[in-house]
């Protein structure tokens, strides 16, 4: 089983500079992404899976692999708990 | 920008990266400084062996950046790249972004905001539709 991430329905984005300018529908609340955390949810809208997600941002990110991981996982968790992101498991890797 | 250079760097241990470059190790150090302006660090030529040894410590997902970077780096990296071991002199691990002015702490931020009041798409189309309502 592997964990995917997902964008739901309810949100609209928008590039604004190097943030991101996140609206939830549903709640009508507002989120700014630096330009970091843009390029987490960026490649969670591309990919998908945590393992795509981490690679996507390694590829573009010079640094500690397993720190960057740490920093990628931070911001999914956050994105979670913002409703930003939706979580599911899917069968196979 | 002087000019471009293709530098592989890839993390195998806690501040331990291989390098492979086409370049000599005095450019390749010079590049690195640029890179990481205020990071002491030790840059090592290594055997091809000892490369080897390395690369074995990479994780899959490595290899598998590696096989998919752009065609063009791929074919100068290997056919001409001489490998080196870079060790950061430092008790903080790095992440960070390379960037054109330097280096940027990689840290992402969500922050929640206001809406100013009575911002929104729909209230301006009523008072637009009120003038158009006029006309007919």
């Amino acid at each position: 089983m592997a964990d995917r991430y997902t964008v739901p329905n309810e949100i609209l984005d928008r590039a604004i500079g190097d943030e991101l300018l996140v609206h939830r529908f549903d709640t009508d609340e507002v989120f700014v992404l630096n330009g970091d955390a843009k390029l987490v949810f960026e490649a969670a809208k591309a990919s998908g899976s945590r393992e795509d997600i981490c690679e996507f941002v390694a590829a573009r990110v010079f640094g500690d692999t397993s720190e960057l991981y740490n920093a990628v996982d931070r911001a999914l968790g956050g994105m979670l708990e913002q409703g930003l992101l939706l979580k599911t498991e899917s069968e196979g890797a | 920008m002087a000019g471009k250079r293709n530098l592989l760097i890839l993390g195998t241990a806690p501040n331990e990266y291989l390098v492979h470059a086409e370049d000599d190790e005095e450019q390749v150090r010079a590049a690195l400084k640029k890179m990481l302006p205020s990071a002491s660090f030790e840059l090592t030529e290594v055997t091809p062996k000892q490369a080897e040894r390395m690369r074995s410590r990479l994780s899959d997902s490595q290899h598998g950046l590696m096989n998919n970077l752009s065609k063009g780096v791929n074919s100068k990296v290997k056919k001409n790249a001489a490998a080196y071991k870079l060790a950061i002199n430092s008790d903080q691990r790095l992440g960070a972004v390379a960037s054109a002015t330097g280096i940027i702490k990689f840290s992402p931020e969500i922050s929640k905001i206001s809406k100013p009041l009575g911002g929104g798409i729909g209230p301006v189309g009523v008072t637009v539709g009120v003038g158009i309502a006029g006309k007919f």
